[in-house]
Formats: structure tokens, sequence, C-alpha cells
């Protein structure tokens, strides 16, 4: 696989973030499940241009949503993995297995 | 909460990642704010946390290479600008003008600024005329016509401000300088307006 495939650290967590919100995942939603399950904060900008580059790479798509006065009558853009992004989750994640696994702070750290 | 604090992030984050994508990103921005007992300086400060990031996506269709070339060309566009202002009003204006009034039937202050005003003209010619040369491929974008428009002007601009706070004697009321900042932006204009009518508007390379 060539270099440019993997994942970085961000990427991955917000692919999960995707994952789990389904298709509820929109800006401030991926926002609070990142928060809220790594105690990381995230700017918006932040996410939007790690979001902006894996839609090129055709790991997500987007759609527009509805517009709401919470949001100054602006619509939210909702994001979903791709197939291929699903792949690259599956991927990432095998290759931190191999690297990681049965290493003693590995196992401690996964069993605490 | 549309406040001029809203407008100027709409302009803002518009110009940064284009109109697509920032109605959704302010769209979050003012819902993260109004989550908060102070929602305009939530907001203010979100925008702040915001901006690396919006200015990566903003660049993120140029290469590296391309980046370089964009910023080479700007430092070019900025020494040509310096360098014909202080040539222009410091050096050949005002040793033209003094002499012209031997022979000119108008008072001294308007020979000089006639002077000054053609020579500067002919440097915003020249200067503006390189910038639509720079623009003339088909894969630059809207977005970046701008950008290079704001980086002229403020080329332009920054040694007219600073020659304001250093009135000559031969240069009479300084709101004659302001003329020239209003022929830098009628000039600006016109050209942008000019090359807009074969650009593409996505706001975005072209991919090659």
């Amino acid at each position: 696989m060539p270099k440019g495939k993997f994942l970085g650290e961000f990427e991955l967590i917000v692919l999960g973030a995707l994952m789990r919100l389904g298709d509820q995942a929109y800006g401030v939603a991926i926002i609070y499940e990142i928060e809220n399950r790594t105690g990381r904060k995230v700017s918006v900008g932040a996410l939007y241009a790690t979001l902006h580059r894996m839609e090129k790479k055709q790991y997500v798509q987007s759609r527009l949503g509805e517009t709401s006065a919470v949001r100054g009558g602006r619509a939210k853009r909702f994001f979903i993995v791709t197939r291929e992004g699903q792949l690259q989750v599956e991927r990432s994640s095998a290759v931190l297995h191999k690297m990681l696994h049965g290493l003693p702070a590995w196992t401690k750290g996964a069993t605490a | 909460m549309t406040t001029p604090q809203t407008s100027f992030s709409d302009g803002l984050i518009g110009f940064l990642v284009g109109q697509e994508l920032s109605e959704a990103i302010i769209g979050d921005l003012q819902e993260q704010a109004r989550a908060t007992s102070a929602p305009h300086w939530a907001l203010t400060l979100g925008v702040f946390r915001s901006l690396p990031g919006l200015v990566r996506i903003g660049f993120g269709n140029i290469s590296a290479q391309r980046f370089r070339i964009e910023f080479g060309w700007l430092a070019v566009l900025l020494s040509v600008a310096w360098a014909w202002e202080w040539l222009g009003s410091l050096v050949v204006a005002r040793p033209i003008a003094s002499n012209l009034t031997a022979v000119s039937p108008f008072s001294v202050v308007f020979t000089c600024k006639l002077a000054y005003l053609a020579l500067f003209s002919l440097g915003l010619i020249i200067l503006m005329g390189s910038w639509r040369l720079l623009n003339r491929s088909r894969q630059v974008s809207w977005r970046l016509r701008t950008q290079r428009f704001g980086a002229t002007c403020l080329a332009g601009l920054l040694p007219i401000l600073y020659l304001l706070s250093f009135p000559g004697p031969y240069d009479g009321h300084p709101a004659f300088r302001y003329i020239q900042l209003i022929l830098v932006g009628v000039i600006g204009i016109a050209v942008l307006v000019l090359s807009r009518s074969n650009t593409s508007e996505t706001g975005h390379y072209a991919r090659s």
C-alpha cells in the first residue's frame, strides 16, 4: 500500500465518530462525539480541514441538510463514511493491532 | 444572530473556503456559540480558533510547487509597487514637476500633482497589467484572483499610507493621495470584472 494511503490519527478518530453517529454526523455533533470520547478539544476549522481532505480522497461523502434558527438559518452538512473509508479504517486498525499486539504496555493499557 | 460580527465572519470564511463550505462552517460555529453563556465572544473565539484549519482548506488545492510560485509572484509585485512608489514620488515626479513649472501654464502645485499623478497612474497600469498577465491561465480560480487582487492593492496601499505620513513640499493637500487610493480601486476592479467572464467561479483550481 502506498504511504499516502494510511490514515492519520485524527483522520481515524473522525472516521470513528462518523461511524458512531451514522446519518446524524454533522460538524457540531462530530465535535461533541470526539470531545466526549477522547477528551480532545477540536476546532471547527480543524475538523472541516480533515473532512475536506478525506472527501477528496473519497473516504467520506457529504450532503446538505436542513436549516435551523439556532444555526442562524444555515444548513447542516452531513457526512457519511464511504466503503473505501471503511476499508481504510479496517486497514489502519489492523496495522495498529499488528504493531502493538503483544507489547506489555499495550496489553496493560487495553485491559485497564 | 446577524450582526456586523457575523457578516465579517461570513465574508472571511467565505473568502477562505468558498461559499459552499462556509455555510455549514458558520452554522456550526453559531450553533456552538449559542450553547455558551456569551455567544458573541464564543463566536469570535471559534472563528479565531478555526482560522488555521480554514486556511488549510483554502490552500488545500494548491500543490507545494504552486504555493511557492504564488508567493514568489506576490513578493515580486510587492517589490515592484514599493520601488515604483519610491522612484515615482521621490526621484522622478518631484524633480520633473519642479522643472516643468518653468514652461507650464499651470500653478506649481497643480503641475506637481499632474506629473505625480501621471507617473503614479503609469505605475498602476504596469502593476495591474502584470497582475492580469499572471491571471491569464484558465486554471486560476476566481477566489485566487481575488486574493491576488487584495495582495496587489495592499502592495500599492502600503507605500501610499507611508507617504501620507510624510507629505513632501510639492504634494499639497494630503487629500490628493486619496485620489490615488481610489485609482488603485477603480483600475483593480475594472481588471477584475474584465477577467471574470472567462473564469471558473467554483473557487477551486482545475485539477491538472
